[in-house]
């Protein structure tokens, strides 16, 4: 399948994945089972990209072909100007509900990634400590995950995928299952994740608000099959990294969620 | 142990009630006291088979020789059941090709086949050692294939995802999950060995608490016969007490998984 013409050339210039009409059935004999029709999306260097969409909708479909979890039935998909064939830590992924071994301390869990690279000792615990400080876990560390609150085992999920140095953090509705001010703490920390190293950051998620206050460009998708419907360009978490913090009270900010409501409830 | 104490005070009470009324059965005669020994006959059995013996061997020389063949099988039983479990768990091909072997002599009562082993093996260690590795295999293959079927699809795709390799994955990951589950296999596999063994002395034998039990009983020492089962009795639970306690230092997150 070709790729020529789908993009503009200065998207090709700094593309860090490129997906090219990728459709995705879970029995490639039976259209019914489609999950995925025919999605494009090109993800820059330092792009926050939140994909909103009915639940159901193929979203983590989606999200599990980037990460090369699945293989798309049909299209493509490139990562650093290479087939992303198969599962590579360079793009991380984080799950609603972290996965932590509780046979292993929270410190080895966030150790994991460079322990099973080879990545030697020494640089190992640099790495390690100085996230488990940036995720606020320093006095956990030695605590087994299942003694740690809910925020703080997606915390150290987080540590764990950033101490492997990601090109790219995959999250599929990673503060789904947090309370309401713990949330808002876990995003502003994502953000602040983002920024510092100007990282790049695909989120899912069903929150509008979640999706305009973090992302950089806010993606819509229909119910299943599903297929991006609408994508939105945004700097309210600029805004709100800069200390703005009425940014969701904005006229601005209203027009944008009511419309991006309406697209998603006309589905 | 206060605590401990007022947790357990039913049982505490239903024991001395049966020692109370095992005392007073004794006592007043209600059944033949050469077939129901006092507790005072059964402690000087107990003193006796301890200090001259019973036949062949002290009462811990027959503990021994049972316990070693128990051991043995466990061991044996151990290292070829939990990677087998293990590898029908992750491969259908291998628990397809091993099922049918298992189901059908798993539900078998041991000692239906071990006139056989005795057949082909001989009278001595050998087929019990057989028997009882039998015996003991299958709870443990089960307890690991069902570990690993049961486990989440996510644990082994995050370490995937975060650079592990497939040995590294069934090392880090596979292993340690299904550690607290290959306990409780080897806690079950230790519970039917116990029993198959001393069924198995008591078929043919010359040494071992079981066939201390039935030789005494063809000889009518019904006080040995009480001392035996008191001995298997508390063997098994002292065995599993220990079990238990390598458990939780061994699989300290089980059940936070």
């Amino acid at each position: 399948m070709t790729q020529e013409g789908d993009l503009p050339m200065s998207d090709k210039t700094d593309a860090l994945m490129v997906i090219s009409h990728a459709t995705f059935d879970y029995d490639p004999q039976d259209e019914t089972t489609r999950a995925l029709d025919d999605v494009s999306l090109t993800i820059r260097e330092g792009d926050f990209v939140c994909m909103l969409g009915p639940s159901g909708c193929g979203k983590s479909t989606l999200l599990s072909v980037m990460a090369g979890l699945r293989e798309p039935t049909r299209g493509s998909i490139t990562f650093r100007g290479q087939d992303a064939e198969g599962i590579d830590y360079r793009r991380a992924v984080i799950f609603q509900q972290p996965v932590l071994y509780p046979w292993m301390s929270t410190y080895d869990n966030i150790a994991f990634g460079p322990r099973v690279r080879g990545v030697d000792h020494d640089e190992t615990r640099r790495r390690v400590e100085k996230y488990v400080d940036l995720v606020g876990l320093a006095e956990f560390a030695d605590r087994p995950p299942y003694e740690l609150s809910g925020g703080m085992r997606q915390r150290a999920a987080l540590a764990r995928e950033l101490v492997n140095d990601p090109n790219m953090i995959l999250l599929d509705e990673p503060f789904g299952a947090l309370d309401a001010l713990t949330r808002v703490n876990m995003q502003g920390l994502l953000r602040d994740i983002w920024m510092r190293d100007n990282r790049t950051v695909f989120l899912i998620t069903h929150d509008v608000d979640e999706a305009l206050m973090l992302g950089t460009r806010v993606f819509v998708m229909s119910s299943r099959p599903g297929r991006i419907i609408r994508e939105e360009t945004c700097d309210f978490t600029q805004s709100v990294e800069a200390g703005d913090k009425d940014v969701m009270y904005s006229e601005g900010y209203l027009r944008l969620r009511r419309g991006i409501l309406e697209a998603v409830s006309s589905e | 142990m206060k605590r401990w104490l007022k947790d357990n005070v039913a049982g505490i009470a239903v024991v001395i009630g049966l020692f109370a009324l095992w005392c007073a059965a004794s006592a007043f005669d209600v059944v033949d006291e050469e077939f129901m020994p006092s507790p005072g006959d059964v402690w000087d059995a107990l003193v006796a088979v301890n200090v001259y013996g019973y036949k062949s061997d002290t009462l811990l020389g027959h503990l021994v020789a049972s316990l070693g063949r128990l051991l043995a099988a466990l061991a044996i039983a151990i290292v070829t059941a939990v990677p087998l479990g293990l590898l029908s768990g992750l491969n259908k091909h291998v628990r397809s090709a091993l099922n049918p072997i298992i189901e059908f002599y798993r539900p078998l009562p041991p000692l239906a086949y071990y006139t056989l082993l005795v057949l082909w093996l001989g009278i001595g260690d050998a087929s019990k050692i057989t028997l009882l590795f039998l015996a003991c295999f299958a709870p443990i293959y089960v307890a690991c294939v069902a570990a690993v079927l049961k486990m989440p699809a996510s644990y082994t795709t995050a370490a995937r995802t975060l650079g592990a390799n497939t040995s590294q994955v069934f090392k880090l990951v596979v292993l340690p999950y299904c550690l607290p589950d290959v306990f409780t296999g080897v806690r079950t596999a230790v519970g039917v060995g116990y029993s198959t063994l001393v069924a198995a002395e008591m078929v043919a034998a010359t040494s071992g608490i079981g066939w201390m039990v039935l030789d005494a009983s063809n000889w009518l020492r019904y006080d040995v016969v009480f001392v035996g089962i008191f001995v298997m009795g508390f063997t098994g639970i002292i065995i599993d007490v220990a079990l238990k306690s390598v458990e939780r230092r061994i699989v300290p997150w089980k059940g936070h998984q």
